[in-house]
Parts: C-alpha cells; sequence; structure tokens
C-alpha cells in the first residue's frame, strides 16, 4: 500500500521541480476564483451595507435569505446554473457552460451570501456615528460609504478571505459549470476529484497541500491584519 | 468462577468471529460504466441468491478501481482495460483474471454530424475525419478505461490529439456525454451508457461495428498472497460463478432499453 | 457674504418629527442669525438631539419648512444645502481611523481643495485648538478633551455657519471644559453660530445669545437681553405655573 508520507513526499517532489501541469492547474484555480470575488466583492459589499444601514421592509426577511444560502451546498449551486445556461436552458445562448466565465459564475453565486452575511455583521457592529460624521463634514454619500468600508476594513477584509477560501476550495460547482478541461477549466478542487478517481494520489496530495499552504498563508495574513486592528481599538 | 469468565469471553470471541466471518460481504471495485449499465443489479443478486455471498459494489474510475486492488481495499476487481488488468495481473496484484464478457464502443455525435463520420466501416477512418473537420471532441481524460481505448484508437489512426477541438473532460462518460451534447462534439463512449442517456442528450449514433470498438471485461481476484486479508475465496466463487452457464445466459438475456448490450465470451 | 446680523439666514418652520405614534417635536419654528450661541436644554427623551440631527440635514422629520436666504424650501431642496453650512458633532464625537492631520483634512478634501491649501487650513484649525504638536498621533491614542478639541477643529475648518455641539462637556473634566468654553466663544467671535446642548446651564463663561428649552416636544425660548444667566430660568416651571 503506498503510505500517505510516500505520496506526500512524491507531492513536494512535483511541486517543487515545477511540474508544469500542476503549476497550470494552480494558475488557473487563483485566476478564476480572484476574479470570481473582485467581481461578487463590490456588489456584496454595497448589498451588504444597504442591509446594515438601511430600514426597509423586508430587510430582515433578506438578511434570514442571505444567512440561510450559507448553507446551501456548492454542487445545488452547480445545478441550477447548469440548467440556466445549458443549451436547452434559458441562457443557454450565451454559450458559457465549460468556460472559465461559467465557473466564475458559480463561484459568484457561492460566495455572495458568505460575502454578505459577514461583510454586514462587520458592518452592522460599526459605529453609526462615522456615516453621519462623514455626511456632516460634506462627503457624498458614496464618498461616505468609502469612508465606512475603510473604517470597517478589517472585518471586510476578514469577509473577503473567508469567502476566497470558501470558493478556491470548492468542487461541486466547478465541475459541474467548469467541466475539468485540462488546461481551461481544470482546478486545484476539480484535478484532486480527478487524479483521485485515478487512483495517482501523489498529485492529488500535492494539490491539496498547495490549498492548505495557501489557507495557512491567507490565515497568517488575516491575523496580522486584524492584530493590527486591534491594537488601534 | 474465573474460569467461567474465560470460558464466557472465548465463547463470546469465537462468536464474533463467526458473524465476522458470515457476514463479511464481498467487496468489488468496478466501473461506473459497469454500474450504469445496470447489468450488476441482476447478476448479483442471482449471484448471492445461488451461493450467499453478498457483494458490495464500489464504484470508480478504472485507475481507482484497479488501484483499491492493489491497496488490498476490495477483494475482487471487474473492469474493461485489458493493458491495465494485464499489468495488474503481471506485478502480482491480482490472479485468477478471466475474461467473461464483452459490449463495444461506440462514436456519438451532434445530429448534423459536421465531421461525416456516419456510415464509415473504419472507426479509425472516422476519427481522422473528426480531427481533420476540426470538429469538436470530448475525451474523458481520466485514465479510464474509456479513455485508453480512445488513446489506442487515435494512435491506430496515427493522430496526436492536440489543439482547440480537443477537449479533455476529465470527468465520468455521463457527464462528458452532457458535454459534449452542450459543446456539439464528439465523443468515443461504451454502448451501455449511451443507452442509458441517449433519451437525455441531443445526439446521434454515428459510428459502431469496428472490431477495434469491442470493449471486453475482465474479472480478477486481489491476489491473497499480498493482502492475505482479503475474501478471496468469496471472490474465486464469484469469478467462477460469472464464467458459469448460469451467469452467462443472464449476461447473454440481460437488455438495456429492449437492447442487448452484452456478449458472453464463456457460454457453451 | 456677509450677512446682516439681525437678519436670520435660516428659518426651520412647522417642523414635526415622530417614532412611531409618539410625537417628539410638535410644530417647531426657529430661526438662527451669524454669531448666535444657543443653548438647548431638555430633560432626557425631549428630542434635543434629533432636533440637532434634523438642522443638520441628517435626519428627514415628517414635516419642516426651510426658508433660506428669503426662500422657501422643502426638505429635500435643502437637506445638501444643511450639511454644507451646518456641522454636527456628536456627544462622543467620531475620529476617523486615521491621523489628527487627516482628520482634520477629511472634508477639506471633500471640497477639493489642492495639497497646499489643505496644508495650510489644517495647520490654522491645529493653532485654533492648540495641538499642533499632535497632528501625526492616530486618534484613537487621544484623550477625550482632545478628541472633542479635534472635532470642532475638523468642523471649523470647513468655515461653517452653524455648529451644532451635543452636550460638548458633558463627559470632559473641569480643565478640558475650560478649553471648550474657549473654543466656543472663538467661535462665535467669529461669527460661527453654536448650538450647544446641556443638561447643566452651567454657562458663567458663555456668552449666550439665547436659551431655548424643549418641554413635550413643543419650544420655549427666552430671548436674553442682558448677560447670562442673572438666573436660572426653568421654563418648565414657567408653563407649568401658566
Amino acid at each position: 500500500m503506498e503510505s500517505l508520507s510516500a505520496a506526500s513526499y512524491q507531492a513536494l517532489y512535483l511541486l517543487f521541480t515545477g511540474d508544469s501541469s500542476l503549476w497550470t492547474i494552480i494558475g488557473i484555480s487563483f485566476s478564476v476564483s480572484v476574479r470570481a470575488l473582485l467581481y461578487a466583492a463590490p456588489f456584496g459589499i454595497l448589498t451588504a451595507f444597504v442591509l446594515a444601514y438601511f430600514r426597509f421592509p423586508g430587510r430582515r426577511l433578506l438578511v434570514s435569505i442571505f444567512n440561510t444560502a450559507l448553507s446551501i451546498p456548492a454542487v445545488v449551486v452547480g445545478l441550477t446554473l447548469y440548467i440556466l445556461l445549458s443549451k436547452a436552458g434559458p441562457l443557454g445562448a450565451w454559450r458559457l457552460l465549460f468556460t472559465q466565465d461559467a465557473m466564475i459564475l458559480g463561484q459568484m453565486c457561492l460566495c455572495f451570501p458568505l460575502l454578505v452575511a459577514m461583510a454586514h455583521s462587520a458592518l452592522q457592529a460599526s459605529d453609526r456615528r462615522a456615516w453621519e460624521t462623514a455626511l456632516t463634514l460634506g462627503a457624498s454619500p458614496l464618498r461616505a460609504l468609502l469612508t465606512i468600508l475603510h473604517e470597517t476594513r478589517f472585518g471586510l477584509i476578514g469577509a473577503l478571505v473567508a469567502s476566497f477560501g470558501r470558493i478556491i476550495a470548492e468542487v461541486g460547482s466547478s465541475m459541474m459549470l467548469g467541466g475539468n478541461i485540462l488546461n481551461y477549466t481544470r482546478n486545484i478542487p476539480t484535478a484532486i476529484a480527478l487524479e483521485t478517481s485515478k487512483g495517482s494520489f501523489a498529485e492529488g496530495i500535492a494539490l491539496g497541500m498547495v490549498l492548505l499552504f495557501m489557507a495557512l498563508f491567507l490565515n497568517i495574513l488575516l491575523g496580522q491584519v486584524q492584530g493590527k486592528g486591534e491594537v488601534i481599538q | 468462577m474465573y474460569k467461567k469468565i474465560r470460558l464466557l469471553f472465548s465463547l463470546c470471541l469465537l462468536w464474533s468471529l463467526a458473524i465476522a466471518v458470515q457476514a463479511a460481504p464481498l467487496r468489488m471495485a468496478t466501473t461506473t460504466s459497469t454500474q450504469n449499465s445496470g447489468l450488476l443489479d441482476i447478476l448479483l443478486p442471482a449471484f448471492q441468491k445461488q451461493t450467499g455471498v453478498e457483494v458490495h459494489v464500489i464504484a470508480v474510475g478504472t485507475g481507482k478501481a484497479l488501484k483499491m486492488g492493489r491497496d488490498g481495499d476490495v477483494d475482487v476487481v471487474m473492469v474493461h482495460a485489458v493493458a491495465a488488468e494485464e499489468k495488474f495481473v503481471a506485478e502480482g496484484f491480482g490472479t485468477d483474471r478471466v475474461q467473461f464478457m464483452y459490449n463495444d464502443f461506440v462514436i456519438v455525435g451532434p445530429n448534423n454530424d459536421p465531421a461525416a463520420i456516419k456510415g464509415v466501416k473504419s472507426v479509425t477512418e472516422a476519427m481522422t475525419k473528426i480531427q481533420g473537420s476540426q470538429s469538436k471532441f470530448i475525451s474523458r481524460g481520466d485514465d479510464s478505461g474509456t479513455h485508453k481505448k480512445e488513446q489506442a484508437l487515435w494512435q491506430a489512426a496515427n493522430i496526436q490529439p492536440d489543439g482547440n477541438w480537443y477537449i479533455e473532460a476529465g470527468q465520468g462518460m455521463g457527464k462528458v456525454l452532457q458535454m459534449a451534447s452542450e459543446l456539439d462534439g464528439y465523443t468515443l463512449i461504451d454502448r451501455g451508457t449511451w443507452l442509458a442517456y441517449k433519451g437525455k442528450v441531443d445526439m446521434s449514433l454515428l459510428n459502431e461495428g469496428d472490431n477495434q470498438l469491442s470493449n471486453p471485461y475482465g474479472v480478477i481476484a486481489v491476489n491473497p498472497a499480498k493482502h492475505p486479508d482479503t475474501n478471496y475465496a468469496d471472490a474465486k466463487k464469484l469469478i467462477d460463478w460469472v464464467s458459469s452457464q448460469d451467469g452467462q445466459e443472464l449476461i447473454r438475456d440481460y437488455r438495456l432499453h429492449g437492447e442487448p448490450l452484452f456478449i458472453p465470451l464463456l457460454l457453451k | 457674504m456677509t450677512l446682516d446680523n439681525n437678519r436670520p439666514w435660516l428659518k426651520l418652520q412647522k417642523l414635526t418629527f415622530n417614532r412611531g405614534e409618539r410625537i417628539i417635536l410638535n410644530n417647531l419654528s426657529l430661526d438662527f442669525r451669524a454669531g448666535e450661541l444657543t443653548l438647548l436644554t431638555g430633560q432626557n427623551g425631549s428630542g434635543k438631539t434629533t432636533l440637532l440631527r434634523i438642522l443638520a440635514g441628517l435626519l428627514k422629520p415628517r414635516q419642516v419648512g426651510f426658508e433660506i436666504a428669503g426662500n422657501q424650501r422643502n426638505w429635500r431642496q435643502s437637506y445638501r444645502y444643511l450639511r454644507e453650512q451646518i456641522c454636527y458633532l456628536h456627544q462622543h464625537p467620531y475620529l476617523f481611523d486615521c491621523s489628527v492631520y487627516d482628520n482634520i483634512a477629511y472634508g477639506l478634501k471633500r471640497k477639493k481643495l489642492g495639497r497646499q491649501a489643505i496644508g495650510a487650513k489644517v495647520a490654522e484649525a491645529l493653532e485654533l485648538i492648540s495641538l499642533e504638536h499632535l497632528a501625526k498621533r492616530n486618534c484613537h491614542e487621544l484623550s477625550g478633551g482632545e478628541k472633542q478639541r479635534v472635532a470642532i477643529a475638523r468642523a471649523w475648518a470647513l468655515s461653517p455657519r452653524l455648529m451644532l455641539l451635543d452636550e460638548p462637556v458633558s463627559n470632559l473634566d473641569k480643565r478640558s471644559r475650560g478649553i471648550c468654553y474657549d473654543l466656543i466663544n472663538q467661535l462665535q467671535q467669529q461669527q460661527i453660530g453654536v448650538v450647544y446642548t446641556s443638561h447643566e446651564p452651567q454657562t458663567g463663561k458663555l456668552n449666550l445669545s439665547r436659551h431655548i428649552h424643549l418641554y413635550d416636544g413643543e419650544l420655549s425660548t427666552k430671548p436674553l437681553q442682558t448677560t447670562y444667566p442673572p438666573t436660572v430660568i426653568d421654563l418648565v416651571k414657567e408653563r407649568a405655573g401658566k
């Protein structure tokens, strides 16, 4: 039986010898997830801001919906979008299925509720006086919004990091929407699924280690940022 | 008193051992396409009825199925990848390999058949036409039996599949068929999966019948010399049974959507 | 633009504000003149802060009218003007998470002033509050009194017509109070109107123009002719006596 340590050793070898197919997969993973996060972040944070700062009918319901959406499995998101984007589906004419754009769309849908929920709680906890102070000092509402975001930046960065963590490691929707196409839509999680199904565990573990390193790195970064936030409170 | 406890304890141990031996089901790794064909749902209950052995089926890709056998995680493997099977046996991981049936692969594609492969006798010629017309071809790309067959066919056609038209999906057969349907591409598929899915996709069967498309199935016991804790006795029972007259007749008479799917190899 | 001291630059008319069923402010009218120092008193929950926030254009009341430079305006037409001309300071002023300098520069940047103009104005503001040495300090490191002064300087830098100070001295020690009163007097000398609220009319140091007392959502004003305070006017009792 192939031991875990042997597989890990081979995995490290693959990583550090710059195995090109491995690094292509890593590159695709990051480029797709970073884009998904960049597209989702403005909408997500704006939604969170509206939910936290304005009172309107249905606000509580919306907050509950976003909190519930946190637990929707990735495959359900993938399946829903698949049906929409399929040739026979209402958005079939866009021809998006099995492209990186479809993966980005799926990941946006996945991280959106998490982004909204976490940014909402950060903004909810923020000081209302900041908003009024900005306005009374002659800031436009848009400028005041940016000021609030700056004031709550530590919480918001936390929301972004957590969202990124969710989508970079997500396999269900990427597999369905991207199709795991070599050199195009094969990212780290779908590649792990494939390598596992092929029985080549070393490649799977190498990719898993990349995810692990990245999670560690992000968490250290987040700890640093939030640590800085605590000092000046 | 002490003796009594010891006796009781030994009895319990014996009893639990007996249970363990009796209840241990036969673990079989096979491919998803084999399971999707529905044949096992007919074959295995009949086997259990005759021998009392219950079979737990773990359906994975060919590579993983063989890997599970290699690691001793299963007792018997049923796959369809001749070269990999031979290697598995040659390396001493498998024993008692029997080729007991076959089905065939077909090429399916868009209804309008842009590469005009319909009716072409030779499958290598059909594949040359697909490449020549730069029509999309969706490959399993997952080291499965089907993928290996496809690679062998490209090789036979003297083509190095590469470029935008050749899409390596890395997913199971059902998913790859859906992708081919969505992307208007061709793909190589085993007849069983095609029959199971053809109502759900907007595609046609375009090429079949070439000898090269035959797909023999092998069943292999995991070598007890490598993994003594496997259930070799029941594995052997299964291998003998699928090769027997009863098993072979069941395979011959199996119908999927009214069509025969497998041809037994050992029917007398 | 110079304005005649005796002519109000802003008239608040028929202000009504309610929270649900409860009427907080009922049909109030008030005038504002340049350089006027107004003390606003009233019990907890009498609507002092609400009135200030409406004046600052931060809160939309159910009903209100404004007369700005002789023109009648509704809330929608005036709130931007109010935000421009009037600065509201919270009881505990909010300072942004950056340096003292950047805090004071915040409003100036919104006015699209050049770097040098901003620098000069911030220096002037720091001189006003005598905190030049803290310019680079992050605001979270300041004491309560220093925060209050920075907030006043930040508002002053924008040259508002009117500054609304919500209980500016209630949480300060004696020394800081003194500094704060001096600052308010300086604002008044520069023709900046000030409305400040307080529980205790302990205003010996201030040159009050009028005292407004909120009672039961309505207004009792007593324009002051002489130096304040000859006596502490208890308008509540006066009303009750009527």
